[in-house]
């Protein structure tokens, strides 16, 4: 149901979908699954290839496979999360990796109750934005405070997303539960992104520029009389 | 393909973990010695056809001078091998086969009346987690026991003559290594601290137990069986080729066909805490202490060691369901990664670093660790080290 072709940030594809001209990058995917059996995570440490479990510091086993490059944590109850994926299908196909990695060392692992719980995307739209005006016209979703955190965060109602949006222009995405919400969220943004664009206007910044090289040149002024 | 300091250190590993198991091994509900001594053959056999030691083994008996005569009162044969007559024997008895263990008398056994310690009103070197043998504490040639107090309880004059002396290790009793009794706190938990760094050993022992293979360094297997020939199967019961072999054999020798040499000998290791119990007595680099309740739903035993290799049975899709969707994983979700590592192993040059760790860290995909002590096996070479660090990623 999505593009199937790989999505750069910035591959203008399927305008009518993404009438912005731009696709946000999933990043990260994370997921949950059940395996529905009580599993020892010593033994488990203990035998698996890549595990790590340090039971004084967290309570679960910490497993890590190459393909797809992600990262698992399981719990004693049987209950297992997958981090790391770039695309559901494949953070699917890691946790059956991982169950399956479990079903061989003797435990009756199944899986059930496979779910996406958030989706983390990013993208860039290539202009620098205002974020004080931005964070002023749209108050009740957003927080910017620079000293904090030098991103502005929107909450977005619908979908529930949540935007970190940068005066790079970067965006990130995050608190999807589906691909779908990801692309509403930034196509709903992007309107308000490109109206606080913020304009490179020449009179300004000519007038820094011309400030900084006067004061450059009473310096050298300065220096060459001192030194001679 | 060893040096000859790490076929050397290896030598010392196995006559260090054969004498420390020889105390289990003699007691009344052990297999035996003679089950031990087999058990060091075919160690040093494997290492040998390993490439990780360098035969024949060099041991100069120090032990001879109990009056040993031509042929060394414990020779040690290696089974696979037909036996070679010796000057003075055409046909091997018993006794060189399966060579004699005083040990086996029931000066052993837990004497009535007596507490665990089989010394009685003897001071030991303390060494306290340490279940050794009597043999260990008593330094060679000292005799902290007096032998009275040892006879006395003993009514049934079980004490052989053989013994050379009550409290002094048996003639037939490998010499126990010098830096055993130097150091009287030995603590199992942690194996070879002292003089095995820098793959070297100070003073390398020389234990009794005879050079078994032959001159030449290699094994016959397609010589013409001799009469006492007696096939030595790994891992499957022995098969006597020869029935009057049997009557000839001791009563504790007996047992020895059932058992099954592919060390399927439970190991019990003392008391040594898991590294994820709080209990850990050595001291320890992460400190596991103060792990709050742990949850362990199932049994905290690890599991044995049948469970592992099997793939369980596959999960029957009566429902008729999601085949693929929810449940039943299949081998199409096996790793790849996985099951290549495992037939690594079939190539024989699989690289491989065995080592404690003193620092592990990870960045993203870039790990870093700090280790020590370690064997490292790369390009079929064995490299020993002292310290080691690496980077590594995944």
């Amino acid at each position: 149901m999505e593009d199937p072709q790989g999505l750069e940030g910035s591959q203008p594809v399927g305008l009518s979908k993404h009438p912005s001209g731009i696709v946000p990058t999933l990043q990260n995917i994370v997921s949950t699954v059940n395996l529905d059996c009580k599993l020892d995570l010593k033994a488990i440490a203990l035998q698996a290839r890549n595990a790590e479990y340090n039971p004084n510091r967290f309570a679960a086993v910490i497993m890590r496979i190459r393909e797809p490059k992600t990262t698992a944590l399981m719990f004693a109850s049987g209950k297992m999360v997958c981090t790391g994926a770039k695309s559901e299908e494949q953070s699917r196909l890691a946790a059956r990796k991982y169950a399956r990695i479990i079903q061989k060392l003797g435990f009756p692992a199944k899986f059930k109750d496979f779910k996406i719980q958030n989706i983390v995307g990013s993208c860039d739209v290539k202009f620098p934005i205002r974020l004080e005006e931005l964070a002023y016209a749209h108050g009740a979703f957003s927080l910017y405070d620079p000293e904090l955190f030098p991103g502005l965060i929107y909450r977005m109602k619908q979908p529930k997303i949540v935007l970190l949006i940068f005066v790079s222009g970067k965006i990130v995405l995050t608190g999807a539960k589906a691909r779908d919400e990801t692309y509403t969220a930034f196509e709903n943004i992007y309107p308000v992104l490109t109206e606080f664009q913020k304009v490179q206007q020449w009179s300004p910044s000519c007038s820094c520029v011309v400030e900084i090289s006067s004061l450059v040149m009473e310096v050298s002024f300065l220096w060459q009389r001192v030194t001679t | 393909m060893g040096s000859s300091a790490t076929s050397n250190i290896y030598i010392n590993v196995i006559d260090d973990v054969i004498s420390k198991v020889r105390d289990e091994f003699i007691d009344n509900s052990g297999p035996g010695d003679g089950i031990l001594e087999e058990l060091q053959r075919l160690w040093e056999l494997k290492m040998m056809h390993a490439g990780a030691i360098m035969g024949p083994i060099d041991r100069s008996s120090t032990k001879k001078g109990a009056g040993g005569g031509p042929i060394t009162p414990n020779p040690v044969h290696d089974l696979n091998v037909p036996y070679e007559g010796t000057e003075e024997y055409e046909t091997p008895t018993a006794d060189l086969l399966f060579p004699p263990t005083p040990l086996q008398t029931p000066m052993q056994t837990p004497l009535p009346g007596t507490a665990q310690t089989p010394l009685p009103g003897t001071t030991q070197t303390p060494l306290p987690g340490n279940d050794s043998s009597p043999f260990y504490n008593i330094p060679t040639g000292g005799t902290p026991i007096t032998p009275n107090a040892y006879a006395s309880p003993n009514e049934n004059g079980g004490v052989p003559d053989i013994r050379g002396g009550l409290g002094r290790p048996s003639q037939f009793m490998p010499p126990q290594s010098p830096w055993l009794n130097q150091r009287p706190h030995l603590d199992v938990n942690v194996a070879y601290t002292e003089g095995r760094k820098e793959g070297e050993m100070g003073a390398p022992h020389q234990p009794s137990t005879q050079d078994f293979f032959l001159a030449n360094g290699k094994r016959k297997r397609d010589g013409p069986y001799h009469s006492g020939y007696i096939p030595q199967q790994d891992g499957a019961s022995d098969s006597l080729s020869d029935e009057s072999k049997v009557a000839e054999r001791r009563v504790h020798l007996i047992p020895l066909p059932e058992v099954k040499i592919s060390f399927r000998i439970p190991q019990l290791d003392g008391h040594m805490p898991d590294p994820y119990d709080d209990e850990l007595s050595t001291p320890n680099i992460y400190n596991y202490q103060g792990v709050g309740s742990e949850d362990y739903n199932i049994v905290n035993t690890p599991l044995p060691n049948e469970m592992l290799a099997a793939t369980p049975a596959p999960v029957k899709n009566d429902i008729g369901d999601d085949d693929d969707d929810d449940e039943t994983l299949n081998e199409d979700d096996d790793d790849d990664d996985l099951d290549d590592a495992g037939q690594g192993e079939n190539l024989n040059s699989e690289h491989l670093i065995l080592a404690k760790f003193d620092k592990v860290t990870r960045t993203k995909s870039k790990w870093k660790c700090t280790l020590k002590d370690g064997i490292m096996r790369i390009n079929n070479k064995d490299i020993l080290f002292n310290k080691a660090n690496g980077e590594f990623d995944f």
